[in-house]
């Protein structure tokens, strides 16, 4: 090519290529800067007791509290233990977006997988291959429709769950009025336990009239909705339970807007720490929390576990703790409010 | 031999594969044996076909210098009437599966047919309508499904969607076949042309004799079925709808479109562009997972290879002019 002819569309065409180089390049640094160890074989067979075991952890989404309690227990065990965590997820709780990342995580070949699953469905094939390829598969919190592909399953006890909310409930309202649950829509497993233990322990207070469900999945502004229209249309409003934690926003601006704090009990659960300081204004009565951090630890212990041969349940179901204003301060508690490291 | 190169060089679309395989050969090296792999490769196939299928759809609008916001929102409630129509068929056979096709492409063409009819005769622009349009389907298929995804696809679809042909994922294949002929159409034929000609100067094209609204509303009838194929695919690859997902399904096709070398002014585009532009996201997203980086860097890299594709689009159209 004459030299001359290096100018315009050409010069354009290697500006590009410099531009891409340029961009390689930064790849490669960022790779670099990170140090992840590459298993160079398949990684279980050869010297299994020195090369620390490679383990993925992948959220059901990248930016919640709850699941980065999860990771800070994941990561303590992982510390603890000696395994080497990777850990994933995507910007938002959608299994299009999450079934990429498994792909991409499957083909990195880890020892073991541990994920929660954004769908009981779609993730199966995904998971499958990931499974067929030699790793092990841990599911925390969600579940797949088909758990036996996973070594186990760890979650909450969600009836329990359900059902101390209800306990909650019945106390503050002393056993009459109107109570509305906020649960997530039906299909989602956790969710549709948890309104069981709510229906059944509402079930023992006759004098408590249950409103039918209504449905968001800790959208604020949906829950702030559903509570403007019920106290409209239930004057006798008394106690009102959320399953997820993101709605508990959106009652208590609905609950502050009609002045209606004081008339309607609010029960809430999780524990983010928003949701901590809502407790220690009054806002809301108590909280409802998951063992996040204990569910992130023992996803990291039957991982290896299972590695090593030995035994895994194949369901853990950690019961879940009423936290109030009296025992905030306590371990049990402390440990478990949903925050990271 | 020397003109024809640097005719090749020229064209942005070039420079786009050149970045792509710059990308892929960096991933290659630094993970080796876990990124260059067939079963990796097969998983970075499936996750861009989707895309893809939708982006060809963009691709034309795109030239037009249209734009289409919609399209995630048409993907969810074409999948929503498709599944709830097999679901009402009932059964596993053929005739269900494909009573479920005809509903999501109809349901996806209306969709589309009404952005254009509003873009084309009552000629609000195509930001204002798409964005609306956006609004209007995902609510409605909340309405239709009650906010609750439908689960009830049926099998043989299932397998179908995670099925392979000759080793490549077939709604791969699909996408493939889909985004060959659209290229060939934009390339050669005469609604090819007009496309280009609308986009260039939709007033001088309108003087030449070419019925610009009618070629509109066409082109955002034709995204309209393809974000209906899309849905189709959709339910196929996952065995449910995703009602919470897509939201970012616009963006997406459109940053594959734009990477890919077509203009957002109008007027200039190639099919093969968005392939490629379809591809580096995804390929970006998968390398850096297998690398372990925290996965917000992804963003970032995608970010700067628009800017730039945009950047190299303003330097080529300023030389245009002078």
């Amino acid at each position: 090519m004459n030299i001359k002819h290096l100018t315009g569309t050409p010069r354009t065409a290697l500006t590009g290529c410099a531009m891409g180089v340029l961009l390689a390049g930064s790849i490669g640094l960022t790779a670099c800067s990170t140090p992840v160890p590459q298993a160079s074989t398949s990684g279980s067979e050869t010297a299994a007791s020195t090369v620390a075991k490679k383990v993925t952890l992948i959220l059901g989404t990248s930016s919640d509290d709850f699941y980065k309690a999860i990771e800070c227990g994941a990561k303590l065990q992982s510390k603890e233990a000696g395994a080497d965590l990777t850990v994933q997820g995507a910007g938002q709780f959608d299994p299009a977006l999450q079934v990429p990342i498994v792909d991409a995580v499957v083909a990195s070949k880890p020892d073991a997988i541990v994920i929660a699953p954004t769908d009981d469905t779609a993730l199966f094939a995904p998971l499958k291959a990931g499974v067929d390829a030699g790793s092990k598969l841990v599911l925390v919190d969600t579940t797949l429709k088909d758990p036996s592909l996973a070594a186990g399953h760890i979650g909450s006890d969600y009836v329990l769950y359900g059902k101390q909310g209800a306990e909650q409930i019945a106390k503050l309202t002393g056993g009459k009025g109107s109570v509305l649950g906020i649960f997530s829509p039906p299909g989602v497993s956790t969710n549709d336990q948890g309104r069981e233990g709510f229906s059944k322990e509402l079930a023992n207070h006759p004098d408590i009239k249950v409103l039918p469900f209504e449905y968001s999945s800790g959208e604020a502004g949906k829950s702030a909705a559903i509570v403007n229209a019920a106290l409209a249309a239930h004057p006798d409003l008394v106690g009102i339970f959320t399953f997820n934690g993101g709605d508990s926003q959106g009652v208590v601006t609905a609950l502050r807007e009609a002045n209606a704090g004081s008339r309607v009990n609010f029960v809430s659960g999780d524990g983010q720490p928003f949701q901590v300081e809502q407790l220690k204004a009054g806002l809301v009565k108590s909280l409802v929390i998951q063992q996040a951090r204990t569910m992130g630890k023992l996803s990291i212990e039957y991982s290896l576990n299972a590695l090593a041969g030995k035994e895994v349940p194949a369901e853990t179901a950690l019961p879940t703790i009423v936290a109030n204003l009296d025992n905030l301060e306590t371990p049990e508690v402390a440990d478990n409010l949903y925050r990271p490291c | 031999m020397n003109s024809r190169l640097s005719t090749w060089l020229a064209k942005p679309t070039t420079t786009m594969l050149l970045i792509l395989a710059a990308i892929i050969a960096m991933f290659a090296f630094l993970s080796p044996t876990t990124f260059f792999t067939v079963s990796n490769a097969q998983g970075i196939f499936s996750n861009t076909a989707i895309l893809l299928v939708v982006a060809v759809g963009a691709t034309f609008i795109i030239i037009t210098s249209g734009i289409d916001l919609s399209v995630g929102s048409v993907l969810v409630f074409s999948s929503v009437v498709g599944a709830q129509a097999m679901a009402a068929v009932g059964g596993d056979s053929l005739g269900a599966i494909l009573v479920g096709l005809l509903a999501t492409l109809v349901s996806g063409g209306a969709w589309g047919l009404l952005n254009g009819v509003l873009i084309a005769r009552a000629k609000v622009p195509p930001f204002v309508t798409t964005l609306g349009t956006l609004g209007a389907a995902y609510g409605l298929a909340l309405v239709i499904s009650g906010g609750v995804d439908v689960r009830s696809v049926p099998g043989p679809l299932v397998q179908f969607g995670n099925g392979r042909w000759l080793g490549v994922p077939v709604i791969a294949v699909i996408a493939a076949v889909i985004a060959t002929l659209a290229g060939l159409v934009l390339a050669t034929t005469v609604f090819g042309r007009r496309t280009y000609a609308i986009g260039s100067n939709e007033e001088s094209a309108r003087r030449a004799g070419i019925r610009v609204e009618r070629h509109l509303m066409s082109i955002y009838t034709l995204a309209g079925v393809l974000a209906g194929l899309g849905g189709f695919l959709s339910l196929a690859r996952f065995g449910t709808t995703t009602i919470a997902g897509n939201t970012n399904l616009n963006l997406q096709a459109i940053t594959a479109v734009v990477i890919g070398g077509t203009s957002l002014f109008g007027g200039i585009g190639w099919m093969a562009g968005t392939a490629i532009g379809a591809f580096i996201p995804v390929v970006l997203a998968n390398g850096f997972i297998i690398q372990g980086v925290v996965p917000y860097w992804q963003y970032v890299a995608v970010g700067s290879v628009l800017v730039a594709a945009v950047l190299l689009d303003q330097r080529r159209r300023r030389r245009q002019l002078s």
